[in-house]
């Protein structure tokens, strides 16, 4: 005997639509060119270094 | 042939950035300051980390599911004054409640987690019913606990706790290691001069809180249909549904976990600190999202270890001890942390930019 099959609830709105809203932030980032955010982590970790240094030096 | 688990440092390196580079920082503040691996350091760094520890397992279980628990360290500071309401000494002038009766604190506490389930439950059935996103639902939730908090409250610090109460968190598993004269080596260490051996004094009672849910987390997530239900919904919620899950149930089931988890750390919290007010545990939500995400629990949901969550604590704890070992300014410690977050985010969505 064929089990019937479960299927989700159809709310008539459009794939991206149904996305939440962190997997749209992700989805929206596709196009990013990996390299741009190595650069991007990388001016990061050199401001966290220059932060730290600017502190010891103020203090 | 090509080997498979062949060492990448490159994806090493991106993988573990963040630690690397919070161990480089405790490597310098070791070197550059007085004390920062003492016994008592490493007992304060664990006290630190437990409250912090069980918030973020609270926290992981959203964000695995995709979502997030903006609401969780107003949730903690409301848990920490319902603590403090039923935990007052009987003759302390100010109670609250002085007609309430003498409550031990091991009955409080599963009244505070009950009482907060209730908010956890609204805000993952706001969630799964009403498909209101999780940043809005609890953004929102955060503000009628804090509402409810300084209602309570009257906007009054409370203090004047039972001793059995502060005991909680101030307390310490047995304080030296018993040798076969029956006598423990602190007790030898005080005759003489010379320390005898190791003295195991810096497993606070906190500690275990921490491991018990640490344990009971890992259970969860990995030995039980709950467990495998989080995951698939954050991998993909449809396909969950097709295949049987009960996507709402899980949510809220999710939400009401993380709100008694929230229940217990403000216990604890209220404990460590010894007093409470509207402004217990301001700001500990994005602390504990920071830890989950530097863990390596994903925010795009379907991925995160109890492990991580721990490893994640633990840096974002260590990063805030050595800056004050450093002893920086706290405007500087507020942007070496945000900072230490966005690289974080950044390195998560690398990840995920790099799977596509």
């Amino acid at each position: 005997m064929e089990s019937k099959e479960k299927r989700p609830v159809e709310t008539g709105r459009s794939q991206l639509d149904q996305l939440v809203s962190m997997e749209q932030f992700y989805e929206n980032l596709r196009k990013v060119p990996i390299k741009y955010l190595d650069l991007f982590i990388g001016l990061c970790a050199a401001a966290l270094v220059i932060v730290v240094a600017l502190g010891i030096w103020n203090r | 042939m090509e080997r498979i688990n062949s060492f990448n440092p490159k994806k090493f390196v991106s993988d573990y950035a963040i630690i690397l580079l919070v161990l480089l920082l405790a490597v310098f503040t070791y070197f550059n300051s007085e004390n920062f691996a003492s016994q008592s350091n490493v007992k304060n760094l664990i006290i630190n980390m437990a409250p912090r520890f069980i918030i973020a397992c609270g926290v992981s279980g959203c964000l695995i599911t995709k979502g997030t628990d903006l609401s969780a360290g107003r949730q903690v500071g409301l848990a920490a004054c319902v603590s403090a309401m039923l935990l007052q000494q009987a003759d302390y002038v100010a109670k609250m409640f002085p007609d309430l009766p003498d409550i031990p604190w091991f009955v409080a506490m599963p009244i505070v987690m009950a009482v907060m389930s209730v908010f956890g439950a609204v805000n993952g059935a706001v969630i799964a019913y009403l498909k209101v996103p999780p940043f809005i639902a609890t953004l929102g939730m955060q503000l009628v606990v804090y509402g409810i908090c300084s209602i309570s409250t009257g906007n009054q610090p409370m203090g004047g706790y039972k001793k059995s109460y502060l005991k909680v968190a101030s307390g310490t598993l047995k304080t030296g290691v018993e040798d076969v004269s029956g006598l423990f080596l602190e007790e030898k260490a005080n005759l003489s001069d010379t320390p005898v051996g190791f003295v195991l004094d810096f497993v606070p009672y906190l500690a275990i809180f921490a491991v018990i849910v640490g344990l009971f987390i890992w259970f969860l997530y990995n030995k039980t249909r709950h467990g495998k239900y989080m995951y698939a919904i954050g991998g993909n919620e449809n396909a969950a549904q097709v295949a049987g899950v009960n996507v709402p149930a899980t949510i809220i089931r999710i939400y009401v976990l993380a709100s008694v988890l929230y229940g217990l750390a403000g216990f604890l919290v209220g404990a460590k600190a010894g007093g409470a007010s509207t402004a217990t545990a301001y700001g500990y939500e994005l602390e504990a999202i920071a830890a989950c995400t530097i863990g390596g629990v994903s925010a795009n949901g379907g991925v995160g270890k109890v492990s991580g969550v721990l490893v994640g604590v633990l840096v974002f704890e260590i990063l805030k001890i050595c800056l004050q070992f450093l002893r920086l300014d706290p405007a500087y410690t507020f942007v070496a942390q945000g900072l230490v977050i966005i690289v974080a985010v950044a390195l998560d969505l690398r990840k995920y930019l790099a799977k596509k």
